[in-house]
């Protein structure tokens, strides 16, 4: 069970873990814990999969990638051979199955628009599904995954 | 501003729960600790790295069911109302995106909450606030794949 201590903790350190060499004992220090207590407390963590992992979250379209949500309809049938060509590909980040008129939704990412479009082509040929909608970016109004704990 | 491959790809793997997390990604790269802590700020400042942060498991945080829902929406009001939609905390992604004469939805936001009830309740709650009257609800009903980008592979 998380307290409401760990839950404030966690929400603050999705947007803002300290750029300092030693992060853990710098967070340590502030909540009256030693280094080691505190690794140990964000391993537990880690261990349940509360987090998945600290990282820096990169700009992906400030580094000149080109992504894209596409959306499929994909016959049951069909379904586990299509994911299996979708899942395959190292420039497919998240893929999913959800109910409505189109039931598989995955999302994209390439160095150029040639080589999203290549890709695409690629997945349309293996997979066989014919009904595909490349629903390219527009405008981002929000992009934070970031999760109140409850 | 331009990050050098070298560093993209070091920081690009997760950092490891170790009392000094940024020595190896340095170390890789050929910088010390201090001047790769330098860059990443510099990079944060410049807006190429938007965050460093714990990423969170949403499903062991609470938030065992999400939708993505197609709305649409009349584009004279597409700005107010994506800014509107954006405006939920339980609303992570908000995006403008292409249309097509059999798919007409141009608003796209990612809904996450306890379960499927207070999914829908907030989607209602989402039209209700802001004034829209068509749109598509499409559950998450499994996950096929959830990784970190693969930069490397990406920019190859």
């Amino acid at each position: 069970m998380l307290t409401a201590k760990d839950k404030i903790f966690l929400k603050g350190l999705q947007t803002d873990f300290p750029l300092d060499a030693r992060p853990f004992g710098l967070l340590a220090g502030q909540a009256g814990l030693s280094e080691e207590k505190m690794l140990a407390y964000f391993r537990k963590f880690e261990r349940q999969g509360l987090i998945r992992y600290i990282a820096p979250m990169f700009d992906l379209r400030k580094l000149g990638v080109v992504s894209t949500l596409i959306a499929m309809r994909v016959p049951v049938g069909q379904l586990d051979q299509v994911v299996r060509i979708i899942n395959a590909c190292p420039n497919v980040s998240h893929n999913y199955l959800r109910d409505g008129d189109y039931n598989v939704w995955f999302t994209l990412s390439a160095a150029s628009e040639r080589k999203l479009k290549a890709i695409l082509t690629r997945i349309r040929k293996e997979s066989g599904v014919e009904d595909m909608l490349d629903l390219r970016t527009e405008r981002v109004f929000k992009s934070q995954a970031i999760f109140e704990l409850r | 501003m331009k990050i050098p491959r070298k560093i993209l790809f070091v920081l690009s793997a997760p950092l490891e729960l170790v009392p000094r997390p940024y020595a190896a990604p340095a170390a890789q790269a050929g910088l010390t600790e201090k001047a790769l802590l330098q860059k990443i700020k510099a990079y944060k400042k410049a807006g190429l790295i938007r965050r460093v942060g714990v990423v969170l498991g949403h499903f062991k945080a609470g938030y065992k069911c999400n939708a993505l829902v197609a709305w649409k929406i009349d584009p004279a009001v597409l700005e107010l109302t994506g800014n509107i939609l954006a405006g939920f905390a339980q609303v992570t992604h908000c995006y403008a995106r292409r249309t097509f004469p059999q798919w007409p939805y141009n608003l796209y936001t990612m809904v996450h909450a306890r379960d499927k009830k207070e999914v829908q309740a907030l989607i209602r709650d989402m039209a209700r606030k802001s004034g829209i009257k068509e749109y598509k609800v499409q559950t998450t009903l499994r996950e096929f794949k959830k990784v970190k980008s693969n930069l490397k592979e990406i920019l190859a």
